[in-house]
């Protein structure tokens, strides 16, 4: 039972981020070079600070 | 306080990539074209113009229309305004004018220019192969389309002649 729900969490997760990640596609030609660079740098941070939190929480 | 304030700089990270997208990547003013010429469209998406010395091209027949399509899409929140200037130009010279119009589009409304351009109606007659610049000037920016024409010479068509029969050799 366990198992199952954490099969439909990653799908949830996967197919989210999947969305997420098409509709981003469609609109990230159209950013500026240097904003790329800060969007690049801002979902480093991102990814930094989602781990500290989780490390924090004792995950 | 401490264990969320990780969280609160992850989601404040979000936002800002979120409002990154919007602003930078979905509001403004973009331009697309469409150009058929012969049986062939070609699409020039906006956001795909080509900046530097490789424009885009397109091939033609030298005694067929090109047919233009521009599109202005004003994803602002302020009228957009400008006059759209299109000329036909080669080694640097302009040969002529195709279109001239000022167009007023609405915040989040579009806009579109039609023009043609007819080997014909510039008495550019016909030639084995030649290159232009079709070039599109708006207030401060410039795009630029290379049109290779060519000259397929005209074949008669008729019923086929019948070929004598070689006599018999002896």
């Amino acid at each position: 039972m366990r198992l199952r729900v954490y099969i439909l969490y990653g799908f949830g997760i996967i197919t989210s981020i999947g969305g997420v990640s098409l509709l981003a596609a469609q609109y990230i030609r159209f950013i500026s070079e240097p904003v790329k660079l800060v969007l690049l740098l801002l979902v480093v941070a991102l990814f930094f600070c989602l781990g500290r939190y989780f490390e924090e929480i004792g995950w | 306080m401490r264990k969320s304030r990780f969280f609160c700089l992850a989601l404040a990270c979000f936002l800002a990539i979120v409002v990154i997208f919007v602003f930078d990547g979905y509001l403004g003013v973009y331009d697309s074209a469409t150009i058929k010429a012969g049986e062939f469209t070609q699409e020039i998406p906006a956001g795909s113009w080509p900046t530097g010395s490789y424009p885009y091209s397109v091939s033609s027949q030298s005694d067929q229309k090109i047919f233009f399509t521009y599109r202005i899409d004003n994803r602002w929140f302020t009228a957009y305004r400008k006059t759209v200037i299109v000329s036909l130009w080669q080694q640097n010279q302009k040969v002529a004018d195709l279109y001239s119009q000022t167009l007023e589009i609405q915040p989040f409304k579009k806009a579109t220019a039609e023009w043609t351009a007819d080997p014909a109606d510039l008495n550019l007659g016909v030639f084995q192969q030649e290159q232009f610049t079709v070039r599109i000037e708006q207030d401060g920016s410039i795009r630029e389309v290379i049109i290779i024409s060519f000259y397929l010479p005209v074949t008669e068509t008729g019923v086929p002649k019948a070929i004598p029969v070689p006599p018999p050799i002896r």
